[in-house]
């Protein structure tokens, strides 16, 4: 493997976000805090899907809020084509903002309802690209074209469209500034089944048609499995596994990689789950198990899983997973 | 066997249910036909609208009045046709012979009273109780696998997670040993992880002679749990047979296309097979088939007039062109 001089277009070293709850007045203490991530690295090349699956209280839905500046980490950095974001201010912050946008999962609380299509569209352009006038409904009715709806549709408000569609509308502003990544925190989870395949399927073409990268945050693994190039596993902040997206299914390497896996539902009645569902459930993140955070319900844990936490480790091109028992005899 | 035994436990016979509203009759349930046996697990599927919490509102008797009205159609449960109860007849029916599950705990269980209260009402207000409440109570929360049972129903409902939460509102459910459980969307809101072990909950509930209507959108649930399914569209069974027969040999194209456009996890990465605009305006459904405007294959037959139901060995739809066994639409 070449390791060529391609900068990924993010780079997430060593993130770490705690959330502290009120000080005791012992203020000498340590005050206990809600450890949502815990020095999480990632890299999402240019052009690239990124899915991150955890269940909840993984910090998913965190390290989304961070790259996005929504909340400042506790320690750590994130690198947009190079430069660290969060010391940004003035000119290069906004042109960050302008080029990382964001769909989140409820298109219906995502728009202003006093708002016309053509104001919600048009309101990026002009303040990032000065748009006015007639080239600024232009813009509006490319956009619109773009995510497949009628350019009619811009004197229209929100309430106005179905889930789906507003879906579309948000997706229609975040790339209104002509972002180089998007930000989709579960995109699809509040849309229909049948709604859901045309959303990730424009989600596609809008990749290919512009070259966007994604990181996508879910936690139906059909989904982001189907959509990502890598994919990574959290629990408890933590980042368990990380491999292709085609080796998740193939070769997944960390018990609770696997325990997800047979855990989502397949559409297939000949393909039943036959082994029993993990117990538990997943720990307090104000008070995480030493050693492997997932020691409390891995049915493989030895007594050095409680003591030691795992190193994420190399244990092929790409795949890495945070194990005492890989490589070694982790079989069902 | 008698006949009474033979009988299915729940026969819904040509249910209607239509809300009256300012803009119109929305026609929620529009004509439904369909049986659940004991001990046998009935998936309801359909999308937002579809009208499928509707049809469990329907078989308790609390569709929203006054906007919402059961037209027509019978309701019979072992014998006895629950429309044409009184409403205080009915109150011994919702409970005690059919329980509800529903999507968010939180919302149906009271934060004031503990967990053991709130179960132990149930079994109250029913005079199910024979000997000590208490341990009743404490029967009713072990047989859901809450773990220490006996100190855990003086919790609250805040004091309990999710997935905790949603086997305290089964063990509710369950402690009047219901003859019919429906569950609508109980799963939804849990964690893949947290949901699998309350499936496996339900196929252990279900042991006895329980028979369970489960209601989701996910088909991924229905091929995993259960026995026979319903798939609904704008208010209508459009195809209901074994799993088996729906999951690989789909009849409906709206069937075919739903289980198509549904990601699976380990398969190629591909473009997922999409259905075509959105879900029909409730207010003024498509005349013929509602499924024709999205329909690959419609034509003026499908355009012009709804299909009756069609039986086929083990499988009943709705359709004019039903799909030979292959599960695929081509345009």
């Amino acid at each position: 493997m070449t390791q060529t001089a391609i900068t990924p277009l993010l780079e997430v070293n060593q993130l770490t976000k705690r959330f502290p709850l009120r000080r005791s007045l012992a203020l000498w203490r340590e005050p206990p805090a809600v450890r949502a991530v815990e020095q999480v690295s990632f890299q999402i090349n240019e052009g690239a899907t990124y899915g991150l699956v955890g269940e909840s209280g993984s910090g998913k839905s965190t390290i989304a809020r961070l790259v996005l500046l929504l909340e400042k980490p506790t320690a750590g950095e994130v690198r947009f084509a190079g430069e660290s974001i969060f010391p940004m201010r003035g000119r290069p912050l906004r042109a960050y903002r302008s080029r990382v946008q964001a769909v989140f999962q409820d298109p219906s609380s995502s728009f202003s309802p006093r708002m016309r299509v053509s104001e919600i569209l048009g309101e990026l352009p002009m303040l990032h690209q000065g748009l006015r006038g007639q080239a600024r409904r232009e813009r509006v009715s490319g956009l619109l074209e773009l995510v497949g709806l009628p350019p009619a549709y811009a004197g229209r408000f929100p309430h106005e469209f179905s889930g789906g569609q507003r879906q579309r509308l948000a997706i229609a502003r975040a790339i209104s500034t002509n972002p180089r990544m998007l930000v989709l925190d579960e995109p699809v989870s509040a849309l229909d089944v049948s709604i859901r395949a045309q959303v990730l399927n424009l989600l596609a073409d809008l990749q290919q048609q512009l070259g966007l990268s994604y990181l996508l945050i879910a936690h139906d693994l059909a989904i982001v499995q189907q959509v990502s190039d890598m994919i990574g596993v959290l629990y408890l902040g933590h980042l368990v596994e990380e491999c292709p997206s085609e080796e998740l299914t193939a070769q997944p390497l960390h018990p609770y990689t696997r325990a997800l896996l047979s855990a989502v539902p397949v559409p297939d009645p000949a393909r039943r789950a036959k082994a029993l569902p993990l117990q538990g459930e997943i720990p307090s993140a104000l008070d995480p198990p030493p050693g492997c955070v997932f020691h409390t319900r891995c049915p493989l844990a030895l007594p050095r899983c409680a003591a030691e936490e795992p190193p994420l480790i190399t244990v092929a091109p790409h795949h890495q997973v945070a194990c005492h028992l890989v490589p070694g005899q982790v079989s069902p | 066997m008698t006949a009474a035994e033979r009988a299915p436990l729940l026969q819904v016979r040509d249910l209607r249910t239509y809300f009256y509203t300012r803009a119109g009759v929305v026609k929620a349930v529009d004509g439904v036909d369909f049986a659940v046996q004991r001990g046998e697990i009935v998936g309801l599927v359909g999308e937002s609208g579809s009208g499928k919490s509707n049809v469990c509102l329907s078989i308790l008797n609390l569709v929203p009045k006054p906007a919402g009205r059961i037209v027509s159609g019978e309701i019979v449960l072992e014998g006895t046709n629950l429309l044409g109860l009184s409403e205080r007849a009915m109150r011994t029916v919702r409970g005690r012979d059919v329980a509800m599950i529903l999507q968010d705990p939180l919302s149906s269980l009271n934060p004031v009273f503990t967990v053991g209260d709130q179960v132990g009402e149930a079994l109250r207000v029913h005079g199910r109780v024979s000997g000590d409440l208490r341990e009743r109570v404490i029967g009713a929360l072990q047989k859901v696998h809450i773990p220490g049972a006996s100190t855990r129903l003086r919790d609250y409902p805040h004091q309990f997670s999710g997935g905790m939460r949603q086997r305290v509102m089964a063990a509710i459910a369950i402690s009047c040993a219901p003859k019919l459980l429906l569950a609508d969307e109980p799963t939804t809101a849990l964690d893949v992880t947290i949901q699998a072990q309350f499936l496996q909950l339900m196929r252990e509930l279900r042991e006895g002679d329980l028979g369970i209507l489960y209601v989701t959108h996910d088909l991924g649930v229905v091929a995993q749990l259960c026995d026979r399914v319903l798939v609904m569209y704008a208010g209508q069974i459009v195809e209901s047979g074994t799993v088996e027969q729906v999951f690989h040999a789909p009849r409906h194209p709206y069937t075919a296309a739903l289980i198509s456009s549904v990601p699976v996890l380990g398969a190629k990465r591909r473009r997922l097979y999409q259905i075509e605009g959105q879900p029909p305006n409730p207010l003024a459904p498509p005349a013929g088939c509602r499924f024709h405007p999205r329909c690959p294959q419609a034509d003026d037959q499908c355009r012009a007039a709804m299909p009756e139901p069609a039986t086929d060995g083990n499988v009943t739809y709705r359709c004019w062109h039903p799909l030979n066994g292959r599960l695929s639409v081509t345009p």
